[in-house]
């Protein structure tokens, strides 16, 4: 063997040894990646390697199979179908039935265990309708957050119905549209969008409710989606708002800061009823909020 | 009409989805309505004691039985006390609740999170 050859060779080994493969499949998130990279290198580089680091491919990869039925998701079941087509198209005879073999076992195994976890939460697993149900109770800063309790809440959460209702319950109706037109310097944004959406709603063409919110959440920068205070015109006092409404369901409302609040104590309410949604505080607030995720509405 | 499927349901014998102890507590319901449906601030209290007395687990049973049971006013009270129990809470609060585990790979959870960054103000840490 040439002496070139011999260091391409010792090269190939330390680089693969760097991949810290062994420890890499352990983590369930790393797992699907690192599946991936062995299929790659046993297709494209597997026959051109030492025999030593050979053996070591085949090792690991035989890991890959053993540790399938800790991973329960689908990436992992997914990514370990696809190490072992590689595995069946690269490798020699005998490697390749201890690795066909090898797989096999894993697959039975992991649907066992998911099968087996599923029975567990199985009366703790709501379907998917009832959990969309729940969430149209939800604000929206809620609905928001509970995307992230895991995958099937995601997929709930992401509902266009439940967006339309959010949509609906936010931004109103096309009075409620109206007056937002009004009072934004965003006005033509504002405008063009609601023609958008007033047009797809005549040519019943899918709207994609969640984005639709997002734009027009962008329009309006001056309102504070969560729960806060504010004074609503039908009541006459101060209330709590949900989703920008009285808790009695009232539109005609203006959100006030607590700054605002203190102040109303002191005098008389009158001054505020006509206190439009420009106010500086609360446009300086949220209008920070915005700006300090430069790019987050990158979907 | 509401009791269709419950008649079904004492017909079939083997049926998984709803356990006769669930059963006793959902059927009553309709009764329990019917009293307090004028009264907005008993229903709060009898909310909060069904909060207080049920374990999440057993809300997500109930909730299985009627919505298997196609009854839609219990449905609709035990979803909207979940939601209320979730309402403006942590994610983590809302799995410990449920005791669900995430299966999001690290990454795409941060991700989800950047996506709307602007609602994460002002939540419970509870």
């Amino acid at each position: 063997m040439s002496k070139a050859k011999a260091k391409a060779e010792k090269k190939a080994l330390e680089r693969y040894e760097e991949l810290s493969m062994k420890e890499s499949l352990n983590r369930i998130y790393q797992y699907p990646i690192a599946c991936k990279e062995l299929s790659f290198i046993l297709r494209l580089a597997y026959n051109q390697l030492p025999k030593v680091l050979q053996s070591l491919i085949f090792q690991d990869t035989l890991t890959a199979f053993r540790l399938l039925p800790q991973m329960q998701t689908c990436t992992a079941a997914s990514a370990a179908h696809l190490l072992y087509q590689s595995a069946e198209a690269a490798l020699p005879k005998q490697k390749r039935n201890l690795a066909i073999t090898e797989f096999k076992h894993a697959m039975v195994a992991h649907k066992r265990r998911q099968k087996a976890h599923q029975e567990e939460r199985g009366s703790a697993q709501l379907p998917l309708d009832v959990l969309v149900h729940i969430f149209s109770f939800l604000d929206v800063q809620s609905v928001v957050s509970v995307r992230l309790v895991c995958w099937s809440w995601n997929i709930a959460a992401s509902d266009n119905h439940l967006w339309q209702l959010q949509y609906a319950s936010v931004f109103g109706d096309s009075e409620n549209c109206l007056n937002i037109k009004e009072h934004q310097s965003g006005r033509l944004v504002e405008d063009e969008e609601y023609r958008h959406l007033q047009e797809a709603m005549t040519t019943r063409t899918s709207i994609d409710w969640r984005g639709a919110f997002i734009r027009a959440y962008i329009g309006n920068a001056s309102k504070n989606l969560t729960s806060s205070r504010g004074y609503c015109l039908y009541c006459g006092n101060l209330v709590w708002l949900n989703n920008m409404k009285c808790s009695d369901g009232h539109q005609q409302v203006t959100p006030y800061s607590p700054h605002q609040v203190a102040k109303y104590i002191l005098n008389d309410s009158s001054d505020f009823r006509c206190s439009s949604d420009s106010d500086s505080d609360s446009d300086e607030g949220s209008g920070f909020i915005l700006w300090a995720y430069p790019g987050m509405f990158l979907l | 009409m509401k009791f269709c499927t419950v008649k079904q349901y004492f017909d079939d014998e083997n049926n998984n989805n709803v356990t006769n102890g669930i059963a006793t507590t959902v059927i009553p319901l309709p009764n329990k309505h019917l009293k307090i449906k004028a009264n907005n601030k008993e229903m709060e209290q009898y909310e909060q004691e069904l909060l207080r007395n049920v374990m999440p687990q057993e809300l997500t049973k109930l909730i299985l039985a009627a919505n298997y049971l196609n009854f839609k006013e219990a449905l609709d009270f035990f979803c909207r006390t979940v939601a209320n129990a979730i309402q403006n809470k942590s994610v983590d609060y809302v799995r410990k609740f449920f005791g669900l585990e995430s299966d999001f790979e690290p990454g795409e959870e941060e991700k989800l999170c950047k996506e709307f960054a602007w609602s994460f103000e002002g939540v419970d840490e509870d």
